[in-house]
């Protein structure tokens, strides 16, 4: 049996806006399994940001726990949540979050440099051969495409060896065909570095990539199953 | 009076000093963390780490003395999973040769039985019994097949050629059932499709989804081979005009010998897909399906370009 890497119980947030209490949201049980890649799909506004990013350490909650690894995240002052975060997450965003003047084999091992280890040159030269960004490495962000930077994003994000992989709306900003490609190689790239991938969608064709999908719908999971494919 | 001066100066040498000793021994473990951490990650990369005081008995040496044995203990187990995986692979290799020529016999018996005059009766057991024969010769040819790739015994060897050869000889492999069943083969694909990969494994991963495809369709339906080169990827897609997957079991099917649960009058032993996925896996690709009960299936095999 797979460990559980992700637990959330009775999640909760609740905002005030004016007199009026927003449930961002509204008791949330989540798992995820290790190695297991999941996609939680809503609309804008369900809750699905919000839930990622209290798995990720960004955002606390009103009430409930979150467990990344075994850990309680609710017990951690700002500087131990700032540790969890380098050491045991990986993010992948939208807009990519590149650092423009670094170029592409910088903003890879940048993390790793940050949390003062040793860079794996081996390990870094696997990802990126993976993600096909070989012929890239002295590039700047600038100078590349759409999924090229997400790729970059996404090798950025494996080469701290992270826990877990948090991607919010990873190909938002790409067209279909790449936005497809990014997918594919993430999926790839997870399988083949063995790490846990939870990424937040509004689009069902994106979700489908997925090995399980969890809708969430007014801050509540409605569904959740493994209904989908390509595993 | 000159006591108390004297008193105050050993005071505050004696503060001094302590300092001073408090800055060593800060230095002192500040370094001996730094050596350890630095050891570890040798260790971590599978680096001897550096000998660093390893004859003094000192703390740091003979922590790093327990590091290097650490690594040893690591290496060591290493050897025995690779020792292992060698007694796997021989084990393996024993029953598919040992269970070869048993069931090639058997075979060869039923032929014999049917070539005689038997009674309506007695033919119809012969027929089942040659439909059985023939079904564990496949399963044990599949099995094999799947623990070899399952415990890496087969490398994947990926040399750049034409995709079109692999799936070319997968189509032509499953025409005969094809046209038994009336069904409409075509390929759609322009150009070449040269991109590393292992064409013996390919064929086979292809080959698989169209078994499917054929099994799976209903007479007079249509199979479609269409070849597509993306910027990353490029994909192999199978679709049929066959029974479809309901949403819900489109992850199951992917499992090891998962049989959909209204087709078990059909042949297969439920490890076709498994080996497609598992193949695509070891080339750096994947596999994705799109269906919808009833209304055919989209089975698409991605391979990376390069």
């Amino acid at each position: 049996m797979k460990n559980q890497i992700v637990k959330t119980e009775g999640l909760k947030k609740y905002y005030r806006l004016g007199e009026n209490t927003v449930k961002a949201l509204d008791g949330v049980d989540f798992t995820v399994k290790e190695r297991e890649f999941v996609a939680i799909i809503g609309r804008s506004g369900s809750g699905k940001s919000t839930l990622l990013h209290m798995i990720g350490g960004l955002d606390t909650p009103t009430a409930g726990e979150v467990y990344v690894d075994g850990r309680k995240l609710s017990g951690m002052n700002r500087e131990q949540l700032a540790v969890f975060r380098r050491r045991k997450v990986g993010f992948i965003f939208q807009n990519y979050n590149l650092v423009p003047d670094l170029n592409v084999y910088d903003n890879v091992v940048l993390p790793v440099e940050l949390d003062g280890k040793r860079v794996d040159r081996k390990y870094v030269g696997e990802i990126l051969e993976l993600l096909q960004l070989e012929t890239k490495l002295e590039a700047l962000p600038g100078m590349l495409s759409g999924g090229q930077q997400q790729r970059v994003a996404i090798a950025r994000a494996v080469a701290a060896k992270p826990g877990i992989i948090l991607a919010d709306e990873p190909t938002g900003n790409l067209d279909t065909a790449s936005g497809h490609d990014v997918m594919g190689l993430l999926k790839v790239a997870a399988k083949q570095f063995q790490q846990t991938v939870i990424l937040i969608t509004h689009d069902r064709d994106i979700a489908q990539m997925a090995d399980r999908i969890v809708h969430i719908e007014d801050g509540r999971i409605v569904k959740a199953g493994d209904f989908h494919a390509g595993k | 009076m000159d006591w108390t001066v004297i008193i105050a100066v050993c005071a505050l040498a004696a503060a001094a000093v302590q300092t001073w000793r408090m800055r060593k021994l800060k230095k002192d473990v500040y370094e001996f963390t730094n050596s350890l951490e630095r050891n570890m990650d040798a260790v971590i990369l599978g680096e001897k780490p550096e000998p660093a005081g390893e004859t003094e008995d000192s703390l740091l040496g003979r922590v790093n003395e327990k590091l290097d044995r650490t690594a040893h203990v690591l290496e060591r187990k290493e050897q025995e999973i690779r020792e292992n995986k060698e007694e796997m692979k021989e084990l393996i290799s024993d029953i598919s040769h040992q269970t070869k020529t048993p069931i090639a016999n058997q075979k060869i018996y039923l032929e014999i039985l049917k070539s005689r005059s038997l009674p309506e009766e007695e033919r119809k057991f012969v027929e089942k019994l040659e439909h059985q024969a023939d079904r564990l010769d496949f399963l044990f040819k599949s099995m094999v097949k799947m623990s070899r790739l399952e415990t890496g015994v087969i490398q994947i060897r990926k040399e750049n050629s034409d995709l079109m050869d692999a799936v070319g000889r997968a189509v032509s492999a499953v025409v005969p059932a094809a046209e038994k069943k009336k069904l409409r083969l075509s390929v759609e694909a322009d150009g070449r499709y040269v991109l590393p990969h292992d064409r013996k494994w390919t064929e086979e991963a292809v080959y698989n989804l169209l078994d499917n495809s054929v099994k799976y369709t209903e007479s007079g339906g249509s199979i479609v081979i269409r070849l597509k080169k993306g910027e990353i990827f490029t994909e192999i897609h199978v679709e049929d005009t066959g029974k479809g997957i309901a949403v819900e079991r489109q992850a199951q099917i992917f499992t090891r010998f998962y049989r959909e649960p209204e087709v078990h009058d059909k042949e297969g032993v439920g490890i076709g897909l498994y080996l497609t996925r598992k193949i695509a896996w070891l080339q750096g690709g994947y596999v994705e399906v799109r269906s919808e009960e009833g209304k055919g299936a989209d089975f698409c095999i991605f391979l990376p370009n390069g």
